[in-house]
């Protein structure tokens, strides 16, 4: 496992040492965004890279990142790839953050009231400056949002702002946001790294931000070569402070054994690696420690619910049965992964144990069972469509193969480029398929357009009025004690349904030199600020 | 021969490059996923609505024969469009990563030729001798193994056995020395170089065995010259009109052979950018990519073919 070099005197835990040095030093504010605990429900991620000094932080110097793909584009508003959130993340902000239980904090809005279930008031900041100069202004925030929601600008995450009515700005500080309708998830949707402010003169002034950044965020853009390296320069007058790195330089090195070669060789000082097994082997080298997390992200194997014989409940629930899902972990992700219902168990209470759950416990008799129920006593011919993109999707495929074979289904593996399972996806042109799907940092996100009648990407074709109804309710419930509630007997009639199945979540891996100090990563946002990042000479 | 440029150009050199063209156009736009597809992925909730507005600002909402008339209007106008990813005009994402590119192909070709040439010329003057048969071998060997199998068995023996000695993955710039520049593009480049020297000795050897056989070498040994002189003042020049073709054609592969190696060395090519382009359905960058290789492909044959006439006079190129 990591690497954890001892501890200078007497054990000082990393959260403790955190709230000291923060107490003692005062320049080093911590606020909740910057180091929030993993959540009950994930394993302790191994500790971070290295002993606390017994100094304290200690500002200057280039972290330099090790970064699988090029960025393809800049501006939040209009991409959709991880390795451009990365960057965005330290030069843009939101109006809101979100803490450890997914709840709202301030950000660029300093408070805000809520005085229906439709109409929001933000009051902004006054301290914050964007990169080029200008203060900002509610203004900003308008132009950010209805920028999203221009149809001329072809935001594809213009649908996520699809409720609102109007957005009007009384005064410089002050943002007024009216709803069509009531939507519990609206303040976790403006607190998505998409949802950034961005200042007007700079989208006028270059037709979009896609290679140019002018944010308010902790670090600002010095250079861009594509495909060879970004870099990015501390922001002195950040609001909350100025990050204490100097630089953060990140180095597009594709291959990841060449990336853990590097980290090795301290050549770059973190990198994010793809799997449990490169995890293992940073871990082994000396000097580099490994730092993981569950992600709101998980592997599903998706069921053609409009085709024979999915469309038969007793099949679907056959199948939920008949996959072991902990072997899938066990397997595929060397153990690391957190068997998931309907809710990702990293969304902490929004989520119901699987064990809890209807038809979760691996039981291959039952399964064959109501696979005789259902008119299939000797199983079926079926596929399950994969993409070599990622190369999970096809091991998952391999032991979900393996383990319907054991309750007489005959699944054949269809692996197809990533455009073409897009096709087939799109046009519903599959009996199963795995891949892995977002929860975000709301449970509504995931669920609505997934299993509601006619939802955007439900690719299950699945209908049913009575789930239907409930996610219509948690999503215009405003309540999020009720809205919790609400999720919990979702969870159960969904996983009574069994419209896809459910496998396990999706961990992230970091590795990091001993020298990186305060590094955390979170389930809530993994691009999340380096601003309390330093390095220890 | 300014007739004959001509008459290539408008032959051979446009009618290529026009089918090419419209061939690339279709390929894209007939293989499943579209670049919406793959921009908007399989999570995003996204309605019809919103989708197809998406489709109509990228203006692939208008019919194909439009699209396609449209692309090769700017085209003829030196326009190579921009990149639905990125915005970026084409040409100088092609520009940007063209440098590497040509500096893999160069070094590919130098060690093709500086292969090749001495040991098709050794195997010519002595044959069936050790030389010659060693060559043959690793000849036929570089004939039949495929450059991305070179490329993948010489990242791992480099791994395996010799960790450090040459970087396995990776580029690095000029700009960051000429000695790392070079080790970082050596594998890469041997990889590409196999193949090509093997069919380039193949042809030096074959085509000097028969020159060396012709009667007016004989006179020329005839008149007492020695072994070197029958060799470098009549021999060579003849025996290598045939190799300057071969070196020619394959120049013009190793553009298009560079897609697989850059990919498998993550060099930052024009290579890279055209599988990348390919994957996320970056239609103006594909062909814009396809165009510039294709052109480069049939410039060097052009220039393949002057190359006769300064080499053999009694090549005209009128007739």
């Amino acid at each position: 496992m990591a690497h954890r070099p001892r501890l200078p005197t007497r054990g000082v835990s990393r959260r403790e040492f955190l709230r000291r040095s923060a107490l003692g030093l005062g320049a080093f504010a911590l606020t909740a965004c910057a180091a929030p605990a993993p959540p009950q429900a994930a394993p302790a991620a191994p500790q971070a890279g290295g002993a606390p000094a017994p100094l304290g932080p200690k500002p200057g110097g280039t972290l330099v990142v090790g970064k699988s793909a090029e960025a393809v584009g800049l501006d939040p508003h209009l991409v959709t790839a991880r390795s451009s959130f990365e960057i965005i993340a330290q030069v843009y902000n939101q109006l809101v953050d979100l803490d450890d239980d997914f709840l709202p904090v301030p950000e660029l809005a300093e408070r805000w009231e809520n005085p229906d279930d439709l109409t929001f008031i933000f009051y902004l900041r006054p301290d914050v400056v964007f990169h080029n100069g200008r203060p900002l202004v509610a203004e900003d925030v308008k132009f950010s949002f209805e920028r999203i929601t221009d149809p001329d600008v072809a935001s594809p995450w213009s649908s996520q702002l699809d409720l609102v009515e109007s957005i009007e700005t009384p005064d410089e500080r002050t943002v007024v946001i009216r709803l069509r309708a009531p939507f519990g998830a609206f303040m976790s949707t403006i607190a998505s790294t998409w949802a950034a402010i961005v200042p007007r003169e700079a989208v006028e002034a270059n037709g979009d931000l896609q290679r140019v950044m002018v944010g308010t965020g902790p670090f600002t853009l010095e250079e861009f070569v594509e495909e060879t390296r970004t870099v990015l320069a501390a922001n002195p007058d950040y609001f909350d402070g100025a990050p204490l790195l100097d630089r953060i330089e990140y180095r597009i090195i594709p291959d990841e054994a060449a990336r853990i070669a590097a980290l090795r060789t301290g050549e770059i000082h973190m990198t994010a690696l793809s799997n449990a097994a490169s995890a293992g082997l940073a871990a082994r080298s000396p000097g580099v420690s490994v730092h993981s997390q569950q992600t709101t992200d998980y592997y599903l194997l998706g069921l053609n619910n409009a085709r024979e014989p999915f469309n038969d409940v007793r099949v679907r629930q056959a199948l939920s049965l008949a996959i072991d899902r902990q072997e899938i972990v066990d397997s595929v992700f060397f153990g690391e992964g957190l068997v998931t219902g309907p809710i990702v168990p990293t969304l902490g209470k929004w989520s119901v144990p699987p064990e809890e759950l209807p038809f979760y416990r691996y039981d291959p008799e039952q399964a064959k069972a109501l696979l005789a129920e259902a008119g299939y006593p000797d199983g079926f011919e079926t596929t399950i469509t994969a993409s070599p993109r990622f190369p999970e999707f096809t091991s998952i495929a391999l032991v979900i193969q393996n383990q319907l074979k054991r309750v007489g289904i005959q699944a054949t593996l269809d692996q197809v480029e990533w455009g073409t399972f897009i096709q087939k996806w799109k046009d519903r042109d599959y009996d199963t398929f795995v891949s892995y799907n977002g929860s975000g940092n709301d449970p509504d996100r995931a669920l609505y357009p997934m299993l509601h009648t006619g939802g955007s990407v439900n690719a299950f074709q699945y209908s049913n009025p009575e789930i239907d109804r409930l996610l219509e309710e948690a999503r215009t419930t405003v309540d999020q004690e009720r809205r919790i509630q609400l999720y919990h007997e979702l969870a159960q009639a969904i996983a009574q349904e069994a419209p896809l199945i459910f496998l396990n979540t999706r961990t992230e891996y970091v590795a990091t030199r001993e020298a990186v100090q305060d590094f955390v990563l979170s389930p809530v946002d993994t691009y999340r600020s380096l601003r309390q990042v330093w390095l220890a000479p | 021969m300014w007739n004959y440029l001509v008459r290539r150009l408008a032959t051979v050199f446009l009618p290529t490059l026009l089918g090419i063209s419209i061939a690339v156009f279709a390929i894209m736009h007939l293989i499943p996923g579209s670049f919406v597809d793959v921009l908007v992925g399989i999570g995003t909730d996204i309605t019809e609505e919103q989708r197809a507005q998406i489709v109509r600002a990228y203006g692939l909402d208008r019919p194909l024969p439009i699209q396609y008339l449209h692309w090769l209007g700017k085209v003829l106008q030196g326009d190579l469009g921009t990149s639905l990813r990125t915005g970026q005009p084409v040409w100088h994402e092609i520009r940007a990563r063209l440098p590497v590119t040509l500096e893999l192909a160069f070094l590919a070709l130098v060690l093709a030729v500086g292969l090749a040439l001495p040991l098709g010329i050794l195997s010519a003057i002595r044959p069936n001798g050790w030389i010659d048969l060693g060559a043959r071998l690793l000849g036929l060997m570089g004939l039949s193994v495929p450059n991305f199998l070179l490329g993948t068995l010489a990242v791992l023996g480099v791994s395996l056995y010799a960790p450090g000695l040459f970087p396995t993955t990776g580029y690095v710039p000029l700009s960051q020395g000429v000695v790392a520049n070079l080790r970082s593009l050596f594998l890469p480049a041997l990889a590409l170089a196999l193949a090509m020297s093997a069919s380039v000795m193949r042809i030096t050897r074959s085509s000097l065995l028969e020159t060396l056989h012709q009667d007016y070498i004989r006179v020329a040994r005839g008149k007492g010259l020695s072994e070197l002189q029958v060799l470098r003042g009549h021999a060579l020049r003849n025996g290598l009109i045939p190799v300057v073709t071969v070196v020619g054609i394959q120049a013009g592969y190793l553009l298009g052979g560079t897609v697989i190696i850059e990919e498998i060395f993550a060099i930052p090519g024009l290579g890279r950018l055209t599988l990348n382009a390919i994957y996320q359905r970056d239609y103006p960058v594909v062909q814009g990519a396809v165009l510039f290789i294709a052109f480069a492909f049939v410039l060097v044959n052009l220039v393949t073919d002057l190359t006769y006439s300064l080499i053999d006079p009694r090549i005209r190129l009128e007739e």
